[in-house]
């Protein structure tokens, strides 16, 4: 447990000792307090549930961002030699990694919990959604992170790891096109579909069938990312 | 302390290091000498469990490198030849990372991070980031790093790579204080490094152990033992030929013929001074004794006739 900890921690110092954390986070910001400033201002509607859907989205592009460096960092400037090295397990590493990346992730999804204070300052917006949307955003985010790792692992280059990981959220995003149908194709590929399991959080209900679908998710991709950086090493 | 045992790694249909096998002694320094490319940092990265062996084995204080890691690697400071720095963080952040990643206690982090800090000079430094430091203090963060976390075994790839010759002298002398106390596999291709420091020397050369010896031994014993020069004045071909009956001879080399002088090379066994019987020899031929030197084979010599034998006269 503890060489988790000190994996994960050095994640979270290294993303706020780069610029790159910082811009992460300022471009969510700002595109999620736009998402949510203009129906407010323009519509006067302060629905909080078509901001979960725009700024998931969002999160298409930035958590590549967020990930690439993970791994594929560490193999180009050679640190990997520090981690591999050291008497903890890829388990560990790769858990550390995520749990980094994760809290990250969480601290700046926190930083938007000012939209729906300020909603409840205008009015009383429904609780239950909220709740519910952030516990969605944070599944969903963490699904994404996983996948993103996995990815991360598999390259030397965060470039490639970043877009690599940007085709590949789009394209499980984009499944919900051809998912509309009754066909058993249809149905397979909406179960596959990375927002189909967002669509109850959004209307406050937290479904187990659906956070099963992407701890499950995030679960396989971990597996993976051992897999790959053990396969890595025998190479 | 270490035990090597017919060790392989292949990468492809590329043999990387084949059949290697060596032990090193608890306390003892090794060098590990060899030309680049020549497996060093394939055994190095077996080792220390950066990477699994093709075939073989490799123990560390009694731990399987590839089935007790975990257990083997805590027993290892380890120096990559690119030392892994984490260019973003501080020097003091940077050790305090890698000895709690090693299982240092929260209790006695800041004291190991201080100790290795000073003997690796870098105090001064502490909080600085990494990626403003020159490359001979990066090279002392890197040692540092190996020995945070207080290794029985420390594993340095060109540790002096890089560093000034006062740096240089620094970081040997901080070795050297190793000895006893600590098991060191020491990789270099500077042939003083070895001698200077090392008890025994390991010359690997393309994947293959070209020879396992101390460094006196290697001078003194290895390929052949002693060599005598000799200039003569009398007709080569009979001169050789009674060289070559002396006692104790192995073999006679002619070197260069010039106006009636000959110079011979005369190779003996490592134990056998035949430079009195050699005198005695040309004196009883009848031909002039001119020039007689015993000639001493430097590690340099050892260690490029070792490492070309196979290259025929490309060197």
């Amino acid at each position: 447990m503890k060489p988790i900890v000190t994996v994960a921690e050095r994640e979270v110092r290294s993303y706020f000792a780069a610029p790159m954390g910082w811009v992460v986070i300022a471009v969510f910001l700002a595109f999620t307090g736009y998402f949510f400033w203009a129906p407010l201002s323009l519509a006067g509607v302060g629905d909080l549930r078509g901001w979960f859907n725009n700024s998931t989205i969002m999160l298409i592009i930035l958590i590549p961002a967020i990930t690439m460096r993970l791994v594929a960092e560490e193999r180009q400037r050679g640190t990997i030699e520090i981690l591999m090295t050291s008497p903890i397990t890829d388990t560990q590493a790769i858990i550390g990694k995520y749990i980094g990346a994760l809290l990250f992730y969480g601290a700046m999804l926190a930083l938007t919990l000012q939209f729906p204070l300020a909603l409840s300052r205008l009015g009383t917006p429904d609780k239950g959604p909220i709740y519910a949307g952030y516990v969605g955003m944070l599944l969903f985010g963490g699904t994404f992170l996983a996948i993103g790792l996995l990815i991360s692992t598999t390259t030397r280059s965060q470039v490639i790891a970043y877009v690599a990981t940007l085709f590949i959220l789009l394209f499980l995003w984009l499944l919900v096109w051809a998912s509309q149908g009754e066909a058993w194709w249809q149905r397979l590929l909406s179960y596959i579909a990375l927002p189909t399991h967002l669509e109850s959080f959004g209307k406050g209900l937290i479904d187990t069938r659906d956070v099963f679908f992407y701890l499950s998710f995030i679960g396989g991709a971990l597996f993976l990312s051992v897999r790959a950086l053990s396969a890595w090493k025998w190479r | 302390m270490i035990e090597v045992d017919d060790l392989t790694k292949y990468y492809g249909d590329y043999a990387a290091i084949e059949g290697v096998t060596f032990q090193v002694n608890e306390g003892e320094i090794l060098g590990f000498l060899g030309p680049n490319a020549a497996g060093k940092t394939t055994t190095m990265r077996i080792i220390t469990g950066f990477m699994p062996p093709t075939s073989g084995t490799a123990t560390v204080a009694g731990f399987d490198v590839v089935r007790d890691s975990v257990e083997a690697r805590r027993r290892i400071g380890y120096l990559p030849e690119q030392v892994p720095l984490y260019e973003e963080m501080q020097v003091a952040e940077y050790l305090t990372f890698c000895g709690k990643l090693r299982g240092v206690s929260k209790s006695k982090i800041a004291e190991r991070v201080e100790s290795v800090m000073e003997s690796t000079r870098v105090t001064e430094y502490a909080d600085s980031l990494i990626t403003k430091l020159s490359k001979g203090f990066r090279q002392r963060v890197g040692i540092a790093q190996a020995m945070v976390h207080d290794p029985d075994i420390l594993i340095l790839d060109e540790p002096t790579v890089g560093l000034d010759p006062r740096q240089i002298v620094e970081v040997r002398e901080l070795i050297r204080g190793l000895r006893g106390s600590h098991t060191v596999i020491l990789s270099t291709h500077i042939l003083p490094e070895v001698q200077t420091l090392c008890d025994r020397i390991v010359i690997i050369n393309e994947g293959r152990i070209a020879a396992i010896d101390t460094p006196e031994a290697l001078t003194t014993h290895l390929q052949g033992g002693e060599e005598v020069r000799l200039e003569v004045r009398g007709p080569a071909k009979q001169v050789v030929a009674a060289l070559k009956k002396t006692a104790g001879v192995r073999s006679v080399r002619e070197e260069e013929v010039r106006d009636g002088v000959c110079r011979f090379v005369v190779e003996s066994a490592a134990d056998a001074d035949v430079r009195e019987s050699l005198a005695a020899t040309v004196v009883k031929g009848g031909w002039g004794l001119r020039e007689m030197n015993s000639m001493v084979m430097s590690l340099e010599d050892i260690f490029i006739r070792l490492t070309s034998a196979d290259k025929g006269d490309a060197d």
